[in-house]
C-alpha cells in the first residue's frame, strides 16, 4: 500500500511502522506531492535505502530518471544504497543541488 | 564578537548584508571577506549558437531546512578549523527571490585575508555542490523549472537574444 499525503510537514504523523519518504523540488513536482508513505506488505520489500529507490521508481516511472541522479538522506545525513533502515523510518530524496 | 561563532540562517525575507558583516567583525581580524550571490536576469542557453537565452522573471528556493542548517553549520565548523577563521556567517533565501537581489550571503573573518578568500571561496562551492537547497527558474514566458544539474534547462521557452551588455561568462 502507497498512500500519498499533500502535507510537506511530518508534524506529528505516527509512521505506523512504515517508511516516509520526503521529496523536494522536481522530485516532488513530479508526483505532486512531498510526502509519500510506504506501508503494508511493500515495507518488508524494502531493507535498504536502494530498496525504496527501487520501490519508488517502479511506483512513479515518471522519477525514475532524477531518482538514478539523486541523492538520499537519513536524520539530515547523506546515506548510501546500503543504508538499513529501521522502521518506523523517515528518508529523503536529495535530487542534485541549485542552492548558492 | 569576541568568541569563535557562526551564524546560519534560511530566511524568506532580503538579506541583511550590514547584520552578516557585522556579525563576523573581530577585533583579531585583519580581513572579512563577504560573498553575495545575486540572480541573474538572463539563463544562456550554452548549447545554441550566439548569444541567446531565457530571461528569469524570478527565481523560487526550497530546501530540505533541516538538513541544509546542519549542513551550512557543519560546514562552517570545517572551514573555522581548517583556515583558523575567528567568525563565519550564512545566509541562504527561500521563497521567492528577485533578479538582483541576493540568494545567498556569506561572510568569513580572519586574521589574515589569505584564510579568508580560500575560506569563502571552499564554503560558496561545496555548498553549490552538497546542500540540500534547489532553485527553481521562473521565466518571463510562464514557464518553470527546477533544476537538477548544469545542463539541464530543459523548458520550451523560446530563446531570445540577450542583451549585448551581458557577459556571457565570468
Amino acid at each position: 500500500m502507497m498512500t500519498m499525503t499533500n502535507s510537506g510537514s511530518l508534524g506529528d504523523r505516527e509512521l505506523h511502522g512504515g517508511c516516509v519518504i520526503r521529496l523536494f523540488a522536481g522530485a516532488a513536482e513530479a508526483v505532486g506531492m512531498h510526502v509519500i508513505t510506504v506501508g503494508g506488505d511493500e515495507v518488508e520489500t524494502c531493507s535498504t535505502i536502494g530498496d525504496v529507490a527501487k520501490l519508488l521508481s517502479r511506483k512513479h516511472p515518471n522519477l525514475h530518471g532524477l531518482v538514478q541522479r539523486s541523492r538520499w538522506a537519513v536524520a539530515d545525513r547523506f546515506v548510501d544504497l546500503d543504508f538499513a533502515i529501521t522502521f518506523p523510518a523517515e528518508v529523503a530524496l536529495i535530487p542534485p543541488v541549485s542552492g548558492g | 564578537m569576541q568568541m569563535s561563532s557562526s551564524h546560519i540562517a534560511l530566511t524568506t525575507d532580503p538579506i541583511d548584508l550590514d547584520f552578516i558583516r557585522t556579525f563576523v567583525s573581530h577585533p583579531h581580524a585583519g580581513g572579512i571577506v563577504l560573498f553575495v550571490g545575486t540572480t541573474r536576469s538572463w539563463t544562456i542557453n550554452q548549447n545554441q549558437p550566439g548569444l541567446q537565452g531565457k530571461a528569469t522573471e524570478f527565481l523560487y528556493y526550497e530546501a530540505h531546512e533541516s538538513m541544509a542548517r546542519q549542513q551550512l553549520s557543519d560546514l562552517a565548523s570545517q572551514a573555522m578549523n581548517q583556515w583558523s577563521l575567528l567568525s563565519v556567517a550564512i545566509v541562504h533565501r527561500m521563497g521567492k527571490v528577485l533578479p538582483q537581489e541576493a540568494s545567498i550571503a556569506l561572510a568569513v573573518s580572519s586574521p589574515h585575508r589569505a584564510q579568508a578568500f580560500a575560506a569563502a571561496e571552499w564554503i560558496i562551492d561545496q555548498i553549490k555542490r552538497d546542500v540540500a537547497i534547489w532553485k527553481q527558474e521562473n521565466y518571463k514566458c510562464s514557464t518553470s523549472e527546477w533544476v537538477h544539474s548544469d545542463d539541464a534547462y530543459i523548458s520550451q521557452c523560446p530563446p531570445i537574444d540577450v542583451p549585448q551588455t551581458f557577459p556571457p561568462h565570468g
